[in-house]
């Protein structure tokens, strides 16, 4: 075995060697706190492996291996790999875990089941490794479902917790409901292209595209999509995840970075799929849009600082969906990346945060501490705001889209996502600064400086990790065909878009910075009824208890009284 | 499958006969344990010797003997040794060899696998027949000892299902009719542990639990496989029908499992819905579902012992057997936790441990006859799941019922033959796991 063979078969040997260790120390009972870093080591250590397999992966393309067993109905094509995607995942699933396990090495100190934790982490960042570097859909599946088994056993690690081990069964519930679409999903890939190898699948789309009708395969993908859904909290079975909050934070941040990650992963590992199936993007990316506003409307209304933290994840994986269904796979992976390391940072910052915030009498501040808009603001000032927070985000987002080489015109996702970075840019400018320095144009400056450097460096860095992730230009324009609608349909949108853009800021301008309400009274009127919507959660979870769950229950009890009569039951 | 059942092959048979002789022979734990074991063991080794000598795993016979047929009759000792090793924990006596927890076992045993190993189809269909009479005989000597242990409807379902094989294997040329499969089909449904009536309420003693599940939770799903393997023969054209209505026989167990007052319920309907899933795969008539269906044949019992095991641990502890007497009690006895893990994850057919192969194969058998009945497996699949874990949740992450300090030092021990058990039967199903997702259980490959 080469060398670098040796090192990616070592990739998910080394947590999972942590992890039986940890087992076994655990079942001997020695119980010093220490054993926790064997995990963290070989944790570490599969990082670092992975950057050097990644290294090997650029410079001399993918590495597959053959597991040494067989499984029942599975022959012949590489079960297990690592190419450019795997690598990159593996990084991210091994840097945060190990993140997350140093962590908590003090957090968790004292704690019941110290080792047994620690033990359990190792082994699911095992099992995401395999998941991440399997390249049969019936091995995907395997550690797809290993994956919830480790999380519920994550979740319910606190035993004594009821609402924790309520909400673990709950997660596991939905995953599994996902999983069972997954798996139909599979069945139907098996009867239609005859093997379950990822590699063969797309190269018979390729040679033969009408080998499989596009219905045959528009429902393979759905079901695919349904089990990506459940596991990446997309709406409606993403009430799993704001829920999560009573595990121990380690476990939130692990699993808003990096296991809700798994639904955007399996996208692109089926990316191909998606891409031969262009009815199924366009769901694809509706459940996004839907999920992410939802997501993120409803974060606004939490009070909770970790219920927040999910409703905000629920919303990323929506906008991750998104990018999915306009055909941005490899933008997918870049901004789940991107979350995964900024979620799991204000996860583990949350506590210290709630802590100092209990201490300090003077947090939160009150809106009367807030500085008042300045005086004398007149409306000849609002042109300046206007150009700094509207029109400036726009000649920025474009400038970025040229220097980086990115067609609007052949694209049709280029330009939402443009739309987006320019909403994105204009609505951190106005909420940041509240548009207080813009009275004067070298007051904005500095400002200016900051969103072109950031800008232009974040979509310069996605183009590369695009052209990275997928070289073939071919493929990536079969994605960006595949997720558009095409231009007469399109610049409908795209008008009403911006319209509503420029709507949102003309609003956002009068009543944030000239303390004016210039919405319509049918609108303000249903404001609250609107907050309460979301402050609910949308009562989704209301609805399924009262008109699917109890309904089913009457009918199982009736049933009941059939076999064993009205008495007896 | 028409060769006669080899007669050189009786002596092996009477092996497990010699546990309750050799039994009265010891009185310390230790010796008594292994001389009961022994002899069953020694009768797994001629097993799985015979199961060995086939050149690759196929459905042929060597011999004389089918593999299918070995690996039943394996099963059904594999499930035994625990429960002998939860025998041994009793004092030992004059009439120890006379306990009905040993002998009757045995007996089973012996029987078992001459039905099992038979290849005929009237001989199989006989076998069956024979077997269900002797099931019955066995809840007669259970109901005697322990008064009220089985209702009548349950004890006339199980007489109806064994005189409809004897009369089937008495009239073989009704086999080739829709009228003889029908009648097949009713008798295997009779044998099915749910959704119709449950069998007993009343009884808390542990042995008699641990023989009702040894007969009437683990033995059908063995018992219905082997019947099915005259199948093929059959004169039916299309089997989709049929198929629909197993499982949606299989899945009304789980309504029995949902609504339950007694935890053997549960396991009922646990079992039913597995048994409603692995008949559909063996009607399909394709290897991938034959497969499958042999899988679930060996793994449901393992997983039902093991469950049923902790469970008649808890009862003999809290003398109820109510799921709401039973709520929160196994936080209390940390190694239970642990088996009863395993059979949770066996019922919610996890990979590594829940014979997620076998499921995979079954259903890919299913699927490729009707994708609608492959959905139908999947919503079972599913169902089986929630209803495991909700029970998981209950035993083992309820508040505990109310002890005081005494009790509670009692209830925490756990016999050193209980761990035995426990440790055999998560052995043995992990074990098979593994073999069956190294392809043990089949020949086709694709």
């Amino acid at each position: 075995m080469a060398m670098q063979d040796g090192a990616a078969v070592l990739l998910p040997a080394l947590p999972l060697l942590g992890a039986l260790l940890l087992f076994l120390f655990d079942a001997c009972g020695v119980k010093s706190p220490r054993t926790a870093l064997i995990a963290l080591v070989s944790t570490a250590f599969s990082f670092f492996l992975g950057l050097f397999v990644l290294w090997e992966v650029i410079a001399s393309g993918p590495l597959l291996l053959r597991l040494p067993v067989t499984l029942p109905g599975l022959a012949g094509g590489p079960l297990w790999g690592v190419d450019r995607l795997s690598a990159i995942m593996v990084l991210l699933v091994t840097g945060v875990s190990t993140v997350v396990q140093a962590y908590s090495l003090r957090y968790l100190l004292g704690e019941p089941d110290y080792g047994r934790f620690f033990g359990l982490v190792a082994a699911e960042t095992s099992v995401l490794v395999m998941l991440v570097t399997s390249r049969n859909l019936l091995l995907i599946f395997v550690f797809w479902q290993l994956m919830s088994l480790g999380l519920y056993l994550l979740m319910a690690h606190n035993r004594r917790r009821r609402n924790a081990v309520d909400t673990a069964g709950k997660t596991f519930l939905v995953h599994r409901a996902g999983d069972m679409f997954m798996l139909a999903g599979i069945l139907i890939a098996k009867e239609s292209f005859h093997t379950l190898d990822l590699d063969r699948i797309a190269e018979i789309l390729k040679n033969t595209p009408e080998a499989v009708s596009q219905g045959t395969l528009s429902a393979l993908v759905l079901c695919l999509f349904v089990g990506c859904m459940a596991k990446s909290a997309q709406f409606p079975f993403h009430f799993w995840l704001p829920d999560t909050m009573e595990t121990p934070t380690p476990v939130s941040a692990l699993m808003h970075a990096g296991i809700v990650n798994a639904g955007g992963y399996l996208m692109n590992r089926t990316s191909i799929l998606f891409a031969h199936s262009p009815l199924s993007m366009h769901l694809v990316f509706a459940v996004g849009f839907l999920t992410a506003l939802f997501g993120s409307s409803t974060m606004l209304t939490q009070s909770d600082v970790k219920r927040k933290l999910g409703f905000s994840t629920m919303g990323q994986m929506g906008y991750m969906t998104m990018e999915c269904g306009l055909g941005a796979f490899s933008l997918a992976v870049f901004h789940l990346i991107a979350h995964g390391i900024f979620k799991a940072t204000l996860f583990l910052e949350s506590g210290t945060a709630i802590a100092i915030a209990r201490k300090d009498p003077a947090i939160p501040r009150r809106m009367a501490e807030e500085p008042a808009t300045p005086e004398g603001f007149h409306l000849s000032r609002g042109l300046p705001v206007a150009l700094v927070t509207l029109v400036l985000p726009l000649v920025i987002v474009l400038g970025a889209h040229q220097l980086a080489d990115i067609h609007l015109s052949r694209e049709e996702g280029t330009v939402v996502f443009l739309f987006f970075s320019w909403v994105t840019v204009s609505q951190v400018t106005i909420s940041l600064t509240r548009a207080r320095l813009f009275d004067s144009f070298a007051a904005a400056i500095p400002w200016t400086a900051v969103l072109v450097l950031f800008v232009y460096g974040y979509i310069g860095a996605a183009h590369k990790f695009n052209l990275f992730l997928y070289p073939d230009p071919a493929t990536r324009a079969l994605y960006f065909s595949s997720g558009g609608v095409g231009w007469v349909m399109f610049t409908p949108i795209v008008l009403l878009i911006t319209f509503v853009i420029v709507a949102g800021w003309v609003v956002a301008f009068f009543r944030g910075v000239r303390g004016r309400q210039i919405l319509p009274s049918w609108i303000l009127s249903r404001q609250e009824a609107l907050y309460l919507f979301f402050l609910n959660r949308g009562s989704v979870e209301h609805l399924f208890l009262h008109r699917v769950v109890e309904p089913v229950d009457r009918l199982l009890w009736r049933l009941r009284e059939l076999f064993d009569g009205k008495e007896r039951a | 499958m028409r060769t006669a059942f080899p007669l050189s092959i009786l002596p092996f048979l009477a092996l497990p006969l010699l546990s309750p002789l050799l039994r009265t022979l010891f009185s310390s734990g230790r010796r008594r344990a292994v001389a009961t074991v022994l002899p069953v063991g020694l009768f797994l080794l001629w097993l799985l010797g015979r199961i060995l000598s086939f050149p690759v795993p196929s459905f042929f016979m060597v011999g004389g003997l089918s593999r299918e047929g070995l690996l039943l009759s394996l099963c059904l000792g594999v499930v035994l040794i625990p429960l002998l090793l939860v025998q041994t924990e009793k004092t030992g006596s004059s009439k120890d060899g006379r306990r009905p927890g040993v002998w009757l076992p045995c007996l089973l045993l012996s029987a078992g696998s001459a039905a099992f190993l038979e290849n005929e189809v009237s001989g199989i269909l006989a076998g069956g027949g024979l077997l269900g009479l002797f099931l019955l005989s066995g809840a007669g000597f259970l109901g005697g000892a322990y008064p009220g242990a089985y209702r009548n409807a349950f004890l006339l379902r199980i007489l109806a299902g064994s005189i409809f094989l004897l009369a089937l294997s008495f009239k073989g040329a009704l086999l080739s009719t829709p009228a003889g499969g029908a009648l097949l089909l009713a008798a295997l449904l009779l044998f099915f542990p749910a959704p119709l009536s449950r069998r007993s309420e009343r009884v808390v003693a542990p042995e008699f639990l641990q023989l009702d599940m040894l007969f009437f939770l683990c033995l059908p799903p063995l018992l219905v496989f082997d019947l099915l393997r005259v199948w093929p023969s059959l004169a039916f054209p299309d089997t989709t029908l049929l198929e629909g209505g197993v499982l949606g026989w299989g899945l009304l167990g789980l309504v029995r499992a949902k609504t339950a007052h007694y935890v053997s319920e549960v396991a009922d309907g646990l079992s039913s819905a597995g048994m409603g899933a692995m008949v559909a795969g063996l009607l399909t008539g394709s290897a991938a579902g034959r497969e499958g269906g042999l899988f679930l044949a060996v793994l449901l019992p393992q997983a039902s012992l093991l469950g049923g095991l902790v469970l008649s641990a808890l009862i003999a502890r809290f003398r109820v057997r109510t799921v709401a007497g039973l709520s929160g009690a196994g936080a209390m006895i940390a190694p239970l936790r642990l088996a009863f893990l395993l059979a949770a994850f066996q019922g919610m057919s996890l990979p590594v441990v829940g014979g997620l192969l076998g499921e995979w194969r079954l259903i890919e058998g299913i699927f490729e006859q009707s994708p609608a009945l492959g959905v139908g497996v999947l919503i079972g699949l599913f169902l089986t799941f929630a209803l495991a874990l909700a029970s998981l949740r209950r035993y083992f992450s309820s508040v505990p019922p109310p002890l005081s300090r005494g009790d509670r030092e009692v209830v925490k021990g756990l016999w050193p033959g209980e761990l035995w058990a426990f440790g055999a039967a998560s052995f043995f199903l992990l074990v098979t796991d593994l073999a069956g997702t190294l392809g043990w259980f089949g020949g086709a490959r694709l």
